[in-house]
């Protein structure tokens, strides 16, 4: 079976605090840890990552000269 | 869309809408990318990156407004700060580095003349600069000229009176027009709170706030002992049942308001303590202290730290590459932090995640940063556990304050 490549990780948004690294505060966080929520939410994130980078695979070139 | 290798495959950075991108090796390839040097490492796993992905540069330390709890201790000019040229060889740096993201701030970034210049500079040496200023002094002319950021976040800590709770002058009326001009030129926007024990309450105000005025996040930064912040640091910082509390009432105001809701990187601990997945955390790139690996500080006369919050090194950003590929003992006391965590991080479900909090509180607390955060609520609790049995045991710490206590209990392995 071939195997297929994955999204591991999804940083959404930027971060213009220039004091600390934020990170999203999931919605569910409240109903502590419900697993199926968050992976639907997590499946939904990796799903539309995956989307616009197969839509726009053309335009992908190395964040600089040094890539390799 | 941009992407770098990494040991695991690469980081893929994406501007519309911003995203960063973690894939695996097999997912480069289906992209067309042959593959890289990196991809010799037997380890896929995801750990130290070979750059930051973010780099936080104050661009000058100047600021008219000085606040009284400012980490930076804003004001006067860093002796040094670096000219325009020099920013340009800084970003030139960044830019050989690999980093996708710059923040910039201060100091007060706007009282920079050449902030613009230096913003497209970052721009054509294919970083994104974004921006946090304290919405003072802004104008329509100068708002135009900030289409150049990714975003642009103001400093607010409340509305109305809780506006001034940390800076003890009330901007709030000018600031919010500068959030009027943002909205007229459809200009990505944010704010950053700083909170503390004072605050608190004006949480569900200022979402009300950010909701009205259409914002896109609020991001809440733990008050922290640096800079000017720790004459009233104790004072100040937030107490156990708000830290407990937090994560939860931002994740309803959040859901109450359509307003994304953001903690930094210290507060990720009181995140933990509700039990969230550990690999759902990772996947949404949840970091707790990545000072030294994915982000470094940088300060207007171009001196290193392994965050904005850490003592600055005399490393200069000038020679930053050569020493991020050649010396592997950079920034280890932080990197390498879980390998020395003693209890009650080192039996924690969040060690690799959370890192240990935020190691510029450990250090202004406890003077050591190797040793837990002493507000994490999972360390509260293990020490007042500890302290209980103590008591049982007749082994009762005779008056000490729960910090000194925690001093004498936490003794690296």
């Amino acid at each position: 079976m071939k195997i297929k490549g994955k999204i591991l990780r999804v940083k959404s948004g930027y971060n213009p605090n220039s004091s600390s690294v934020g990170s999203v505060i999931p919605l569910f966080i409240y109903l502590f840890g419900v697993a199926g929520l968050l992976t639907v939410f997590i499946t939904n994130l990796f799903q539309k990552t995956d989307r616009v980078i197969k839509e726009n695979k053309e335009d992908l070139e190395p964040v600089s000269e040094n890539s390799k | 869309m941009k992407y770098r290798y990494e040991n695991f495959g690469g980081i893929i950075s994406n501007e519309a809408p911003p995203f960063l991108a973690f894939v695996d090796r097999q997912y480069m390839k289906e992209l067309g990318l042959s593959g890289s040097e990196k991809w010799a490492d037997a380890d896929e796993s995801i750990g130290l990156l070979s750059a930051p992905t973010e780099v936080h540069f104050a661009v000058t330390n100047r600021c008219s407004v000085r606040c009284p709890h400012c980490y930076m201790e804003g004001g006067m000019n860093d002796q040094g700060e670096l000219d325009l040229q020099a920013m340009k060889r800084a970003f030139d740096v960044l830019s050989r580095m690999q980093v996708f993201h710059v923040a910039m701030g201060g100091g007060e970034a706007t009282e920079r003349n050449d902030l613009f210049e230096i913003a497209h500079y970052a721009r054509e040496a294919g970083l994104v600069p974004n921006l946090t200023i304290s919405g003072v002094g802004l104008t329509k002319e100068l708002v135009k000229k900030l289409r150049v950021f990714g975003q642009v976040n103001i400093s607010i800590d409340g509305t109305e009176e809780d506006y001034a709770v940390f800076r003890g002058k009330n901007y709030f009326e000018e600031v919010d027009r500068s959030i009027d001009l943002l909205t007229a030129e459809q200009i990505p926007k944010g704010i950053n709170c700083v909170l503390g024990k004072n605050n608190f309450k004006g949480i569900e105000g200022l979402f009300q706030y950010a909701a009205k005025k259409q914002l896109d996040e609020i991001e809440f930064l733990r008050f922290k002992p640096a800079g000017r912040g720790k004459a009233t640091y104790l004072e100040n910082k937030t107490t156990y049942e708000q830290n407990v509390m937090l994560p939860g009432l931002l994740a309803r105001l959040s859901g109450k308001t359509k307003i994304t809701a953001k903690i930094d990187c210290s507060f990720v601990p009181m995140m933990c303590y509700y039990h969230p997945s550990v690999e759902m955390l990772h996947s949404m790139g949840t970091y707790g202290c990545e000072a030294g690996n994915v982000l470094l500080g940088i300060r207007s006369n171009g001196k290193v730290s392994g965050c904005s919050f850490l003592e600055t090194t005399t490393l200069s950003v000038l020679d930053l590459e050569k020493e991020y590929a050649e010396n592997p003992a950079l920034f280890s006391a932080y990197r390498k932090w879980t390998d020395q965590a003693v209890e009650p991080c080192k039996s924690c479900t969040y060690l690799h995640l959370c890192k240990g909090g935020c190691h510029a509180v450990s250090m202004f607390e406890l003077h050591d940063y190797h040793k837990p955060d002493p507000d994490c609520p999972f360390v509260v609790d293990y020490f007042r556990d500890r302290q209980k049995t103590s008591s049982k045991n007749n082994c009762v710490i005779p008056n000490r304050n729960r910090f000194a206590t925690m001093n004498h209990l936490i003794q690296p392995v």
